[in-house]
């Protein structure tokens, strides 16, 4: 079977009730919080401003991120340029070397994530601490977050209040309050100590040069400003033109995100800080390329829009079954199932976009209105056409074939079902999928009879 | 890479074309009347508690809720005199302080938000490493939406635009409030004569 150890995954968090429930309990609350923070009227207009600037965005894509680097520039912001991870990686570790950097604070970045930046620095001898408090709780899990916005949300606080008693050397109590309070403590040591902060970036404004982070916590804010050096990683997608096109961005994606009409901090990285002023003295911003230059120009470049909010994650059926972490890539749900088969080449990427009912939910909820669905349709056939397809399926199709292609057969094949239909027996095969459902009743007539006695086919010869 | 061969990869694509073509988007609605209540009424919502008043009614206010704590405040004068009978940390142990005392740049209506500019006798810090935190809000400054703030973008270095308390759900969503930024917001909404703009 091609990707054998999607299928193993899927399998096993589909069987795990406690996920399901995990996850539930927060997708929902993301899903109808985001619904009930505008009307339906200002939710259609915030969204088509907000599609507007991000189309804007991936259209003038090269001419945005030459302007972008020199207004940067001009404000005392150091721009590198990566073609890949492997060189976006390595430009963060020259810079933490050059500073003798030893402790790093970090906040949430799924650019980062893409790269594995931590194991890579620590790799180097660096301790990299990760600051998001969800952030924070799957790094100590030895885990990778398992949803764009909410990383832990596949975990229960027993689990939680176990990896920080163990953390502290003492017993946490399990309440939200003991739990955050543990974790304050714990990390505004670190942000004191720190010598680097290393960030994302929501967006990246061209006209003046500025980094833009959306956070609720502060630890966003915390990284920004107080060590000596702020290295923003930030995939090169997250340009936009000008304040005014990111305020229409923002005004939408903490609405879809959580429902919020603003995140406690919105941060605009603007330079390092200038003589009497406190704040960075360096400020550097990765450009990333990896694989996004691939999907300029070509048939899906409109993902390019994408603002990470999460809300397909949160109204995804398939992802409400699995978590995140049964996708196998930093992006799950429906974007992470069209995003990774074109960042990544590997024959598990390429199957990730079966990973859908293909209801369409996404599209509709997705704030700046990409057809996700569409995508996912197109990038399966691709992946076919690749080679790329499911053992049990071949099976099927080819026992089908088998089954239907001399006419006789197929008519004796037909009887056959009807008759195990009738008799309420379904298909074993299908068992896993028809369980839990009712199937209509088998109609008396048949389609066939139907159409001949309309006249809409010819009659059997 | 360098930025030559970057730049030229993003060029050699052509982007847009799998995109429709480009289409105006529509308006937003006008603003309503009266921004000030506005305001007032989306900070509580964001979880700030608000006070309205003259200058000395807001410093009264403000030294109660004070006490013998200690401030992280910026320099700008109408900061000064508000906390001038309290005990200031200096700016560079921000994390002495017990409540940080700052003068918001701008401050948005729609979301309840204000607005904070790096300048030299304006540390971030004062609104960010503090447990607790109180911002001057003068009446003239509120405007709409972000956007209208930004339209003419204020001189100075980095920006902080703060909504509420610090908060996080990462827990069970199970809402938390005051993770690693402040606790508490008291806004403290300064009627400067000006009106409202
Ligand atoms: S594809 Fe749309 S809904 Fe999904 S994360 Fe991106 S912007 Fe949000």
């Amino acid at each position: 079977m091609e990707a054998q150890e999607l299928a193993g995954r899927v399998a096993a968090a589909v069987a795990n009730r406690g996920l399901h429930e995990a996850v539930a309990r927060s997708v929902d609350r993301h899903s109808y919080a985001a619904l009930a923070a505008l009307s339906p009227e200002l939710r259609t207009l915030y969204k088509a401003r907000a599609r507007a600037a991000r189309l804007r965005s991936v259209r003038d894509l090269a001419d945005l991120a030459e302007q972008f680097i020199a207004e940067a520039e001009r404000h005392g912001i150091v721009v590198h340029t990566a073609a890949d991870a492997a060189e976006a990686v390595a430009i963060v570790a020259e810079i933490a070397k050059r500073h003798g950097a030893r402790r790093i604070v970090k906040s949430k970045s799924m650019a980062t994530e893409e790269v594995e930046l931590n194991r890579h620095l620590a790799a180097e001898g660096m301790q990299v601490l990760e600051t998001d408090l969800g952030e924070y709780i799957v790094q100590l899990a030895g885990q990778k977050p398992s949803h764009i916005v909410a990383p832990c949300l596949h975990m229960a606080r027993d689990e939680i209040a176990g990896l920080f008693s163990r953390e502290a050397g003492r017993e946490i109590a399990k309440d939200t309050p003991s739990l955050t309070a543990f974790a304050r403590e714990r990390l505004r040591e670190e942000f004191r100590q720190a010598d680097l902060g290393i960030s994302g970036g929501n967006f990246l404004v061209a006209s003046e040069g500025a980094v833009v982070l959306v956070t609720n916590e502060g630890n966003g804010r915390m990284c920004t400003t107080l060590p000596k050096v702020h290295v923003a990683l930030v995939g090169v997608e997250k340009l936009v033109r000008s304040f005014q096109d990111m305020a229409d961005a923002l005004r939408i994606l903490p609405v879809a995100a959580t429902g919020q009409l603003i995140t406690s901090y919105v941060s605009i990285v603007r330079g390092p800080a200038k003589e009497g002023e406190e704040g960075p003295r360096e400020v550097h911003v990765v450009l990333m390329d990896a694989g996004r230059s691939e999907i300029l120009g070509g048939p899906y470049e409109e993902v390019l829009a994408c603002i990470r909010c999460g809300a397909c994650l949160d109204i995804c059926p398939v992802y409400r079954q699995t978590g995140g972490h049964a996708y196998g890539s930093v992006y799950s749900g429906p974007i992470g199932a069209v995003l990774t088969p074109l960042l990544r080449p590997d024959r598990e990427a390429q199957a990730l976009p079966f990973l859908s009912s293909l209801c369409g939910a996404c599209s509709d909820v997705c704030p700046v209105g990409i057809h996700l669905h569409e995508h996912l349709v197109a990038l399966r056939a691709r992946a076919v056409a690749r080679g790329v397809t499911f053992a049990s399926e071949h099976t099927a199709f080819r026992a089908l074939r088998r089954a239907w292609t001399p006419p006789r057969r197929y008519r004796l094949v037909r009887g056959l079902m009807r008759g195990a239909l009738r008799l309420g027996g379904g298909v074993p095969q299908l068992r896993a999928w028809t369980a839990g459902r009712r199937l209509p009743p088998v109609a008396t007539g048949r389609v066939g009879e139907l159409l001949r006695r309309e006249g809409l086919i010819e009659e059997r010869r | 890479m360098r930025r030559e061969e970057f730049l030229g990869r993003l060029r050699s694509r052509p982007a847009g074309s799998h995109l429709p073509s480009e289409q105006t988007a529509p308006d937003l609605p006008s603003p309503p009347g009266d921004i000030l209540s506005a305001f007032r009424e989306m900070a509580a919502k964001a979880g700030c508690r608000v006070a309205l008043g003259s200058f000395p009614e807001l410093r009264r206010t403000l030294m109660e809720e004070v006490g013998q704590g200690s401030v992280l405040r910026g320099g700008e004068e109408p900061v000064l005199a508000l906390s001038a009978d309290l005990a200031a940390v200096p700016v560079e142990e921000p994390f002495a302080a017990d409540w940080g005392v700052a003068l918001a740049d701008g401050a948005l209506a729609r979301t309840g938000s204000m607005c904070f500019v790096r300048r030299p006798a304006s540390p971030l810090t004062a609104t960010l490493v503090p447990p607790r935190i109180a911002v001057l809000v003068p009446t003239s400054r509120i405007v709409w939406d972000l956007a209208d703030y930004l339209v003419d973008p204020p001189e100075g270095g980095s920006l902080a635009i703060v909504s509420g308390p610090s908060r996080s759900a990462d827990i069970e969503n199970d809402l938390s409030i005051g993770v690693h930024g402040p606790g508490d917001v008291l806004v403290l909404v300064w009627d400067d004569g000006d009106g409202v703009g």
